[in-house]
């Protein structure tokens, strides 16, 4: 570390090279956390954690009984001595929403998330069908939203500047999106053929949502717009998506011949909301794509989409998880065949990176989490949880710590710390190394004399 | 009043980042364009050297500067991009000599990862588009459309996360990028991609190369004839083409930067990391390439930019050492190198530390630098003030007043310098050697003091003595008149122009005469109350010759008067108040304002505001320069005048924005001055000092005086301690054989002289970290403290480090104690007679224990956990800052 310090302050690594070597570094050192313990209140599995997205410092988790918990995440509630004069720091709750609640959740929560603006307000989500916006000040219930099945999975766009819609992912096969702002539902959105365990919204257009169902299907939407834009086939895979040079002649032809469609696709302009990926999106030249129907496809394609294509799936069973890396770049996805893919946003192509997964829970939504730049998936594997390299998909660290399944995950960021939850009721803090040197002075002298 | 602070720019930035050449200002004028962070700098290219014509202030750090010729037109054009992710697209405009802005743009996109490599900005050599990879993953397009004008931007994406280098290449009917990356495995190797603009994607290129030196890190686009890229690598380097593979292997090294010496491409000026310049040839039959060869040239500094200039001059710019201007010479010199350093442009980053201490104990602080790094490491002494650069000097004892003088009214050289001292007058000329002589003016009187001497019209020169006033023929040099003081009276102050003279005898008498051709008439006589101290007459009306306006300084009533002349009637009375008398009056003038100078016997300047056609006084100004009297005096340079208050602490007064400013000379104390303009010491000044007059010429005014003292070694940490008058730094030399050796030491520097007076070399993988002068309770002694920090190359984080407490006694550095810490002593401080220490995450308070045997050793206090790495600490009384490396800054308070 002094030597990258060293080499900051003579200017050889930038500034932001520095920062993502350091942020890297920590996460390569991840173990549970041995001065950080969150004290959980549940008495049911965590099925969801999130810590908010404004200062990174209040954690909310949502359980199975029917309760939710913030907890302030950068500042103990109180210290407990460890061995050797270490301190653990204790987190416990400072507000929890239950049962006994007068507008609490029957059953268990399945999802609870932040407000993504500030942290006056989360969203909880739960299997007695209700989606409750809370006020944290008060701790009182603003909004609820009766919904028509058990909520599995809640989400809120980060970037939204012109919505405030919860993208919920029920029981039912439409996902719905409730509006805060007039508490009633904006859409419903029609495609899948079963159940939604779980929804993400694009971290690259606000007006993109994913959803994936318990058919197996990833489905973009852009909500601006009838039906889904992109049903996501485990089939197509990334290979071939640029013409090699031998095939180049070709390819000026049919670019001649798609004079015609570019036309229509200025008129149509609906495709690609990754527009900042560029128009030249790589399904023009791909088998799929069948050049010379194009324009019609294109038009067709929109709100029903070919059948054949509709009916694409991206895993075999259910899709259980889905995480969108932070330049809305890459998705992530699992399934409840055990399986984890790479996704590439942009042309939709499967990247056949093949994940080292054991086995993943099949009958729950798991929240998965990628680290800041996107090089490491964390991803709950029955009792454990596993860091694998997005890129190559091999497993970089597994963390056991859990005894019963994990449920969630979440990584902050900010403190380069990983938060998981699971079916034993705990929720672990899984943090950088930090050597706990021990003077040789007397420890007792080492304590008091300091106050924060 | 609240106090405010604010924050200028005393220096602007040094560190040359980029640099290009073409023709930027005029189709026919080669420029040389350098970009300084956040400046560029335009100079043309004169057979005399480097001329700068214009700097710039770009509004963020440069990270991209290309110039380009769009077609059809005639000269070039400059394509800027900043780390902020805004470009711009600038032309000269050769009639304001100012620049167009032709284009601009934010190219920044709202999420991606910015690249860890940073930013690559390229220009397809047929300027069809420009290339920006920004973020991973995208490669943004700004293309041109016909008529030059740049079009909207798209993004491409880039298969390749771990982009190193991209690149345009030449001779391509479709612009091509060649791509360098890294895949997942750290294998590197090089693919080329066809831009197809109409589809805003790209198509696979003419060629790849896999599997390269795991060094790669550079590409080089060759021209046309041969097209085609060169690959730097650290042990080889690769020229390839469709068709054409050649590889030579090289010593290893890191090539930092690159220059084209010909247009053809078939030479290349390399810069590698330790300073070493090599040539690079493409050997070729005629358009084929056979072959690579590369040669030593010599060592230059660490060069981050290379232009070849012209005629085998190439400018080098560095960001860890001084920029060069060097000449390659065809034949080597004695030391074998082909490279002859002909100019250098100071640098002064990396700082990386600094220390601010009064060297000259002048109450004037001064910040000694750590700059530059590895081999151009230094230290670097900056001064806010003005230098005098001193040519020549003798040694010349109780000079009591100086005078420069023209043999001929219109010469625009002074030929004479007029010495007074107590009892005689000498004169000193020029010779034809360029030396100063001791001559005669047959004229003058020189067995008195001189009081006075000016030039005057018809080609006379005026002296006063204490007796009469002598003008003399400056061509035949003889008295042509003389003006006898009354008698029983003598002259005791005086002072002249071309025109006129001003004199003073006892008992507050004033005379005015006037110079006509050699005639002195005495054209009025005045008494005044009291006995006047000094007079001035200096022109500053519209006539250069003549005075409207006397300014009187008096003794007893301690005021100043103006008078009118030639009448002599009274305008203004000043009382200055005080009981401090007037030592110098000036009357001068600075952009078109005319002011009134008022030095007291005390070191303190008055200046009022004088309105020329009514000789009032007004927004009267009080300012300290100095503890002794002062004596006023304007001279010129750059054809602005200045005025130069000489005392114990000489000043330069002058004026910017209608402002006075007052600058620091870099001398100590200065009894007299004048200007002395000579043919062989163009805009000099003549300075008197304790026992010596020495010729010298003058800084730009306002500048920051930088003084360099090379080390040869990387300096990282400095101190300053007063009491044994040493500074004492931890430096770090790299082993010039060995990779990855590096050596450090704790070194101690005489704070006069500079040299390294005493070294303690650490152990082998210890570094020093931090350095302290500090004393601690109960003991009288100061000593240095250094923290280091044991970097094992298995190791993540430091887990040993010692403090280590030095005295210095004889000029040496003697270890008294030493301490283990469990970790890299990051910072050091001196806390209420404790030492205060932050080791890795831990802040640490330590006692300064006497054992039972004497001797002393540091006890560890009390400590506070709970930071990720404790980086930067300042403490003010029991409050500790502590800067962390992840968690922002904290504040601690101790409590006994």
């Amino acid at each position: 570390m002094w030597r990258e310090i060293k080499d900051r302050e003579a200017g050889k690594t930038r500034p932001n090279s520095f920062k993502n070597r350091v942020s890297s570094s920590r996460i390569s050192n991840l173990q549970l956390s041995n001065y950080k313990d969150v004290v959980s209140p549940h008495r049911g599995s965590i099925n969801s954690l999130q810590v908010d997205l404004t200062e990174g410092r209040y954690l909310l988790s949502g359980a199975s009984d029917a309760s939710a918990s913030v907890f302030d995440i950068q500042h103990a509630t109180d210290f407990e001595g460890g061995g050797e004069g270490a301190l653990i720091a204790k987190h416990k709750s400072l507000i929890t929403i239950d049962k006994q609640h007068q507008n609490g959740h029957k059953f268990a929560i399945s999802s609870a998330i932040w407000y993504p603006i500030d942290t006056g307000l989360f969203v909880t989500g739960s299997y007695d069908h209700y989606i409750k916006v809370w006020d944290t000040n008060s701790t009182q219930m603003v909004i609820n939203f009766k919904m028509p099945g058990k909520v599995y999975r809640t989400a809120m766009s980060p970037l939204a500047t012109s919505h405030m819609l919860i993208a919920a992912g029920t029981e039912d096969v439409q996902v719905r999106l409730c509006d805060i702002a007039s508490g009633a539902f904006a859409h419903t959105l029609s495609g899948h053929r079963d159940g939604v365990m779980t929804v993400e919204w694009s971290t690259s257009s606000e007006w993109v949502l994913v959803t994936g169902g318990c058919d197996g299907a990833i489905r973009f939407w852009d909500i601006r717009r009838a039906g889904c834009f992109l049903v996501l086939d485990q089939s197509q895979s990334q290979l071939g998506r640029r013409p090699p040079v031998l095939a180049r002649s070709a390819v000026s032809k049919v670019s001649t011949s798609k004079a015609l469609s570019k036309g229509q696709n200025l008129l149509g302009k609906p495709r690609m909301p990754q527009k900042k990926s560029g128009g030249g999106n790589g399904i023009k030249h791909s088998p799929l794509g069948q050049v010379p129907a194009k324009g019609y496809l294109k038009q067709r394609l929109h709100p029903g989409m070919l059948s054949s294509q509709d009916r694409a799936t991206a895993h075999y069973g259910a899709v259980t998880g889905l995480k969108i890396t932070e330049d809305g770049m890459y998705l992530l996805s699992a399934g409840s065949d055990s399986r984890i893919r790479l996704w590439d946003v942009e042309s939709g192509r499967n990247t056949l990176v093949n994940f080292e997964t054991a086995r993943l829970q099949t009958s729950k939504p798991i929240q998965l989490a990628t680290a800041q730049d996107s090089n490491l998936v964390f991803v709950p594997c029955m009792t454990s949880v596993k860091a694998f390299d997005v890129w190559s998909g091999k497993t970089y660290v597994t963390f056991r710590g859990h005894y019963e399944y994990v449920n969630c995950c979440w990584f902050s960021s900010q403190d380069q710390e990983l938060y998981t939850g699971g079916n034993d009721r705990q929720i672990l803090v899984w943090s950088p190394a930090r050597l706990i040197s021990n003077e040789d002075a007397s420890p007792a002298e080492d304590q008091d004399n300091w106050s924060d | 009043m609240s106090v405010w602070n604010y924050v200028v720019t005393a220096h602007k930035p040094t560190n040359v980042t980029h640099s290009c050449v073409g023709n930027f200002t005029s189709s026919q004028e080669l420029n040389l364009i350098i970009a300084k962070c956040t400046r560029i700098e335009i100079n043309l290219l004169t057979p005399q050297g480097l001329q700068p014509m214009l700097d710039v202030p770009i509004y963020g750090r440069i990270a991209t500067l290309e110039l380009f010729r769009p077609h059809g037109e005639a000269q070039d054009f400059l394509f800027i991009a900043t780390e902020r992710y805004k470009f711009c697209v600038l032309q000269w405009d050769a009639e304001t000599s100012e620049l167009i802005t032709r284009a601009m743009g934010d190219v920044s996109d709202r999420i991606g990862r910015p690249t860890d490599n940073g930013q690559i900005g390229i220009i397809d050599p047929d300027c069809r588009l420009i290339g920006l990879h920004l973020y991973d993953g995208l490669f943004k397009v700004i293309p041109f459309d016909n008529k030059g004008q740049l079009k909207e931007a798209f993004n491409i994406r880039l298969e390749e996360l771990q982009v190193l280098d991209i690149k345009f290449l030449h001779g391509c009917s479709k612009p091509t990028i060649v791509v360098l990356y890294q895949d997942n495995k750290d294998a590197r190797h090089v693919k080329t991609y066809e831009v197809a603009l109409k589809d805003k994607d790209f198509i696979e290129g003419p060629w790849s190369q896999n599997n390269l030196d795991n060094g790669a890190d550079l590409l080089i686009p060759v021209p046309p004839p041969f097209c085609g890229v060169l690959i730097i690598g650290e042990e080889t380097i690769v020229y390839c083409s469709a068709n054409v593979f050649r590889a030579i292997p090289i010593r290893p090294s890191i090539t930092k930067a690159y220059g084209r010496v010909d247009a053809d491409g078939s030479r290349y000026l390399l810069g590698d990391h330790a300073g070493l310049l090599h040539l690079l040839v493409i050997t070729h039959e005629k358009e084929k390439v056979t072959g690579l060869k590369i040669e030593l040239l010599g060592e230059t500094s660490i060069a981050s930019t290379i232009s070849y200039l012209d005629n085998a001059f190439v400018f080098i710019g560095s960001s860890y050492g001084d920029s060069q201007l060097v000449k390659l010479n065809l034949q080597p010199d004695a030391k074998g190198s082909y490279v002859e350093v002909l100019d250098r442009y100071v640098n002064l980053g990396p700082i990386v530390d600094f220390c601010v201490v009064d060297l000259e104990r002048q109450g004037q602080g001064q910040v000694v630098t750590c700059s530059g790094a590895y081999k151009d490491g230094s230290l670097r002494i900056v001064r806010n003030g003005i230098g005098i650069n001193e040519q020549a000097s003798v040694e010349l004892q109780g000079i009591k007043g100086m005078w420069s003088l023209r043999s001929l009214t219109d010469d625009p050289f002074d030929t004479f310098l007029v010495v007074s001292f107590i009892s005689e007058t000498r004169i000193l000329a020029m010779n034809i050697e360029d030396e100063l002589e001791e001559t005669e003016i047959e004229g003058f009187c020189s067995q008195v003091q001189t009081l006075f001497c000016h030039c005057a019209v018809f080609n006379q020169l005026v002296q006063v003595t204490s007796s009469s006033v002598r003008l003399v023929s400056s061509t035949t040099r003889e008295l042509r008149q003389e003006w006898n003081a009354p008698s029983g009276y003598s002259i005791n102050v005086a002072t002249a122009n071309a025109t006129q003279v001003l004199l003073a005898t006892g008992a507050g008498h004033l005379v005015y005469l006037e110079i006509g051709d050699g005639t002195l008439t005495q054209a009025k006589h005045a008494q005044l109350e009291c006995e006047i101290s000094c007079l001035d007459i200096n022109p500053i009306g519209e006539n250069p010759n003549y005075s409207q306006l006397a300014a009187v300084g008096m003794w007893t009533d301690i005021s100043v008067r103006i008078f009118s002349l030639p009448d002599l009637n009274l305008i203004t009375k000043e009382p200055l108040g005080g009981e401090i008398i007037p030592r110098s009056v000036l009357l001068c003038s600075f952009e078109g304002i005319s002011y009134l100078l008022c030095a007291l016997g005390d070191g303190h300047l008055l200046n009022f505001l004088l309105n020329l056609s009514t000789g009032e006084l007004k927004d009267r100004k009080k300012v300290s320069l100095g503890t002794q009297p002062i004596t006023l005096r304007t001279f010129s340079s750059k054809n602005t005048t200045h005025v130069f208050a000489a005392s114990d602490r000489p000043t330069v007064i002058y004026s910017s924005n209608k402002k006075l400013l007052y600058s620091n000379v870099n001398l100590k104390e200065v009894s007299h001055m004048c200007p002395f303009n000579s043919a062989a010491f163009p805009d000099s000044l003549a300075i008197a000092k304790e026992g010596e007059l020495s010729i010298g010429t003058i800084d730009d005014i306002q500048k920051l005086h930088i003084r360099s003292i090379p080390l040869g070694e990387h300096a990282r940490r400095i101190c300053h301690q007063e009491q044994s008058r040493t500074f004492s730094i931890c430096s770090m030399k790299n082993q010039s054989n060995a990779e990855e050796s590096e050596m450090h030491f704790i070194r101690l520097l005489d704070d006069q002289t500079f040299e390294f007076i005493s070294t303690y070399p650490l152990d082998t993988f210890e570094y020093g970290c931090s350095i302290l002068s500090c004393s601690f309770s109960d003991d009288s002694n100061v000593y240095y403290c250094v923290g280091t920090a044991y970097v094992l190359p298995e190791e993540n984080e430091p887990t040993k480090g010692r403090i280590l407490v030095f005295i210095v006694e004889d000029g040496k550095l003697q270890l008294i104690a030493e301490k283990e810490t469990k970790g890299a002593v990051y910072s050091l401080n001196a806390f209420n007679g404790k030492l205060l220490a932050a080791i890795n995450q831990k802040i640490q308070l330590y006692k300064w224990m006497l054992r039972d045997d004497g001797t002393r050793e540091l006890q560890s206090e009390c400590g506070h956990h709970g930071h990720i790495l404790a980086l930067y600490v300042q403490t003010r009384g029991d409050f500790i800052v502590v800067g962390d490396l992840m968690k922002s800054i904290s504040l601690l308070i101790y409590k006994e």
